[in-house]
């Protein structure tokens, strides 16, 4: 029986605190300083954190400017050199080393176009992801057949039977 | 339903003969001396190359012009390469796997070669030339096929030895070989001179047809009278210097002729300009001595130039055509009695 009566007195206590509480409170202020203190709280911690998501996003925005790419550059028979990669809508760009690795000069960040072209290739583009910092590109070569046929003015002499 | 679309424009616009002479009023010294201006241009970025070529220029067919006139007059013909490429490909012929690995990995040496060097062979010229004319928004194709020369006659079993290409100006395809206008080699020294050649630019597709055979018939631009495969094998052989001065080839149509004595040869062409009747010869080999003489009945009215021979003595005769001590075409003759 006890235990039973324990929880509701303390229930009534909390009750008649809140409400005497809530009636100082209206007594003493109005709008807005009448509103609820912890929720006032809340809200403000609440923007607090945006805030805080902000800069801290807009910190991570600062580290992308400065993003440095590496990468390398692929035929269907291994690392292709000679690659021209530049920045999309710049005068920016690099070739790829004889192993297909290239450093692109400048830094770049999210959401810039490097193009990838070699004759010979199909022209690929790639947008750049902050995550991805190191790009492996395989280049598809286009299907020409290779072929040459000699232009010569030297006159043509048949071979007489003799 | 697109590619009917397709042909029939095509068809359309092939019925007018696709011909340099259709841009007579247009002067090319602009665009070839904006290429000029960029002659020692490298070929990393060829987006930039191109908008300096044609930047300027107002028409498609000058920017064209300049395109094509840089490539012909920057890009050098590889001798070595071209002789590798050929043994190679010969030693290939019945194995198509191993055409492929080979062809896979010359196309990598071929335009490593063009970029570092700007040497290449002839698909590396005409590649340059679409490549650069797509840049600019020009319709271009990579045309395969056979050339014919006098050193380089083909046979029916021969492969396809050469590429040149097509372009769409104002609506009509027109012909054009880079690789025979940069320059001419010399087989026995095995060097390349740059020789740039007009008139192999928006050439008229008949005398095109005589020494180039396309593997799709469609590109030989000839919708009425399409030569057949045999008939360019049999063609005469025309020289470089042919596409400076002929605007076509009429006659003899063939190479090996089989005459009689005293029978009337007609020799038939439509000249680019007029020319004088004196500098006309016919240089006649019989195998062991040469001599020039002075066709019969030389007859030039407007732009056609004909006339004639005859044998008196029976025999094997090699026959050039010279125009200005040049060589224009050859034939053979067998006398018989």
């Amino acid at each position: 029986m006890k235990t039973t009566a324990t929880p509701k007195q303390k229930q009534d206590n909390f009750k008649k605190t809140k409400t005497s509480k809530d009636s100082t409170m209206k007594k003493n202020y109005h709008w807005p300083f009448d509103l609820d203190t912890q929720a006032v709280k809340k809200t403000l911690s609440l923007i607090g954190v945006i805030i805080m998501t902000l800069v801290f996003s807009n910190s991570i925005q600062a580290q992308n400017n400065d993003l440095t790419i590496k990468g390398i550059v692929t035929d269907e028979n291994g690392p292709l050199d000679q690659v021209t990669i530049f920045l999309k809508g710049t005068e920016s760009r690099t070739i790829s080393d004889k192993k297909g690795m290239f450093t692109f000069p400048q830094t770049l960040k999210e959401n810039d176009v490097l193009v990838f072209s070699h004759l010979g290739y199909e022209t690929q583009e790639i947008k750049i992801d902050p995550n991805a910092p190191f790009i492996e590109v395989e280049l598809a070569s286009e299907t020409i057949q290779m072929l040459g046929a000699l232009q010569s003015d030297k006159p043509y002499k048949s071979k007489h039977k003799k | 339903m697109k590619q009917y679309l397709y042909i029939g424009i095509f068809l359309i616009a092939c019925h007018i003969q696709a011909q340099q002479s259709d841009f007579s009023h247009i002067d090319f010294r602009k665009a070839d001396s904006l290429a000029l201006a960029h002659k020692d241009a490298d070929l990393y970025d060829l987006q930039e190359l191109t908008n300096n070529l044609i930047s300027g220029l107002t028409t498609d067919v000058e920017r064209f012009r300049a395109i094509y006139f840089w490539v012909c007059t920057n890009i050098e013909n590889d001798y070595s390469l071209y002789l590798k490429n050929k043994r190679k490909r010969q030693r290939f012929q019945s194995d198509s796997l191993k055409t492929q690995n080979w062809n896979s990995q010359l196309k990598k040496d071929v335009f490593r070669k063009l970029i570092k060097h700007k040497k290449t062979i002839c698909t590396g010229y005409a590649y340059m030339v679409q490549e650069l004319a797509t840049l600019a928004n020009i319709p271009c194709e990579i045309v395969h096929g056979y050339g014919k020369t006098s050193t380089n006659l083909i046979s029916e079993t021969d492969t396809p030895n050469h590429t040149w290409n097509a372009v769409k100006l104002e609506n009509k395809w027109y012909l054009c070989d880079p690789t025979w206008a940069s320059g001419i080699q010399n087989p026995e020294t095995a060097t390349f001179m740059f020789q740039y050649n007009d008139g192999y630019f928006l050439t008229n597709p008949t005398l095109f047809a005589i020494n180039h055979y396309p593997q799709d018939t469609k590109w030989l631009l000839l919708d009425d009278k399409v030569p057949t495969f045999n008939e360019f094998l049999e063609a005469p052989i025309v020289y470089g210097n042919a596409y400076k001065s002929l605007e076509t080839h009429n006659e003899p149509k063939m190479f090996h002729n089989t005459i009689k004595k005293y029978e009337t040869i007609g020799f038939s062409y439509t000249l680019k300009k007029p020319v004088s009747n004196n500098s006309i010869r016919l240089l006649i080999d019989n195998g062991s001595s040469n001599r020039q003489i002075t066709p019969k009945n030389i007859q030039i009215t407007d732009q056609n130039l004909t006339m004639e021979h005859q044998f008196n003595s029976t025999g094997f005769y090699d026959v050039h055509l010279m125009m200005d001590e040049k060589y224009i075409s050859t034939y053979t003759f067998e006398v018989k009695r």
